[in-house]
């Protein structure tokens, strides 16, 4: 084992591990930026993970298709096969159905706000080791997202893109206590900050902070997007007050907030890449960056 | 088949099961969640492969997987290709100097490692930043993670052995 010290593989091993630290704090120094290595490597991944997330999807519809064919089965043994018909049509239909849905929603977005340019994208990756429902789209910065585009569904607001490279883009949610996002309620205006917790990333939820002690804000109501930061558009929809809860460490009060989209479960979402006020300047920094605006 | 072209096949195939476990771990959908979590396959796995190698090997695929894992974290670049480096050249370099290669080995050895893993996690991305929730994290996340995880440890022992096996001085 002493001899293990001195041998050439353990020599190999440290410098491996110094070169990781060297690469872990040049990867912490980047804002939004995919790191080189990943840049790279994205390239060959990016299409297996969008086969395999493809293939997925396809899996998940055979299980309902079968769970229904089996159910009908029992009750009508002699129609089986016209049953499998009418199932798989019926499947077909519901898939076509939730897809308008879909899109009739960001159409519904896209007549409210006709400044908005969104880019389509499919989730291809999700974090395992992250509880905050972070994931990986099939979209980057040659499809015109950038770093800290909002990104939704149909349903309301998803997150933020945290790191964009060239054909995918790293997508921090709601959940992740790294948001921060300036939000309302719609029916009182009361105003708060909407950010992750870990105990209620596990449930799906998050929790709107810093709501004054005789605020109005009801379980029930609808928590919507302030615009204040320019990085969120204004009037996005973020999701439902469930509890009100008084704050252990001050007086204010906190609102969980059961969001409107489906953070760990969406595949197909919508990066808002253009709004009126986007990154806007607030007391010579871009805002939310807190880095420079570029030189014009 | 000579020996050099026996262990290149080897190591390939060792490749293509990192990519593949990296695939089926990040899929969306693809493997249920588990009390919330799902479980870390390219810990698992990578483990799997440094206990039929020696150090030096078990090292460069331990940071294979790591990096791959760092590709979809949430995490600093580079975390946890530190993580299982370490982790499989201390694990290859146990079986080689002083533990027996069976799956009694293979069980201590990835649990530890996904315990260093998820210690290492709680330590430096919540109870660092003064999370109050912290604790949480330990019973709540990472113990079912581990045991989601190890579920996973007799197959990656098996697969690993008879990959090793059957490409190994069989000539």
């Amino acid at each position: 084992m002493r001899n293990l010290l001195k041998a050439k593989s353990f020599k190999i091993l440290i410098a491996v591990v110094l070169i990781l630290f060297g690469f872990m704090m040049y990867s912490a120094s980047l804002s939004g930026e995919q790191n080189i290595l990943t840049a790279i490597t994205s390239f060959i991944t990016t299409p297996v993970q969008k086969l395999s997330a493809l293939i997925s999807g396809g899996i998940g519809s055979i299980g309902d298709d079968l769970t229904d064919v089996e159910t009908i089965k029992a009750e009508n043994e002699l129609l089986l096969t016209k049953v499998r018909e009418l199932t798989a049509q019926l499947v077909d239909y519901e898939e076509l159905k939730q897809e308008n849905e879909r899109l009739r929603g960001i159409l519904q977005l896209k007549q409210e706000n006709a400044e908005f340019e969104f880019v389509p994208a499919t989730v291809i990756s999700r974090d395992a080791t992250d509880q905050y429902g972070t994931f990986i789209i099939d979209k980057g910065t040659a499809h015109g997202v950038a770093y800290l585009d909002p990104v939704i569904t149909a349903d309301g607001l998803v997150g933020y893109i945290s790191e964009a490279g060239p054909i995918s883009s790293k997508v921090t949610t709601i959940l992740s206590p790294a948001t921060d996002i300036g939000a309302i309620d719609r029916r009182t205006l009361d105003g708060g900050v909407l950010g992750g917790d870990l105990a209620l990333a596990k449930n799906g939820t998050c929790k709107l902070s810093y709501l004054a002690r005789d605020c109005e804000v009801a379980a029930g109501d609808i928590i919507v997007t302030s615009g204040l930061g320019c990085i969120y558009p204004k009037n996005l929809v973020i999701g439902e007050v469930t509890e009100i809860l008084a704050e252990s460490q001050d007086i204010s009060l906190y609102a969980i907030i059961q969001p409107a989209a489906d953070i760990t479960g969406c595949i197909d979402v919508f990066v808002i890449s253009s709004f009126n006020g986007q990154g806007a300047v607030v007391n010579g920094e871009l805002a939310g960056t807190g880095e420079q605006p570029p030189a014009q | 088949m000579n020996i050099f072209t026996r262990k290149r096949l080897k190591y390939i195939a060792y490749a293509l099961e990192i990519l593949l476990v990296y695939i089926i771990q990040c899929t969306p959908n693809l493997l249920p969640a588990f009390l919330g979590v799902r479980p870390l396959l390219l810990v698992v796995f990578a483990m799997g492969i440094s206990m039929f190698e020696s150090e030096g090997i078990a090292m460069w695929f331990g940071l294979f997987a790591g990096l791959m894992m760092d590709m979809a974290s949430a995490h600093v670049f580079g975390f946890f290709g530190v993580i299982l480096t370490i982790s499989c050249y201390a694990g290859a370099a146990l079986v080689v100097f002083l533990m027996r290669n069976n799956l009694l080995t293979a069980f201590i050895l990835t649990t530890g490692s996904l315990l260093l893993s998820g210690l290492a996690q709680w330590f430096f991305f919540y109870l660092l930043w003064g999370d109050p929730k912290s604790w949480y994290y330990l019973y709540a996340i990472m113990l079912p993670q581990i045991v989601y995880s190890a579920i996973f440890i007799p197959v990656a022992f098996y697969f690993n052995r008879a990959l090793a096996t059957h490409l190994t001085d069989s000539d």
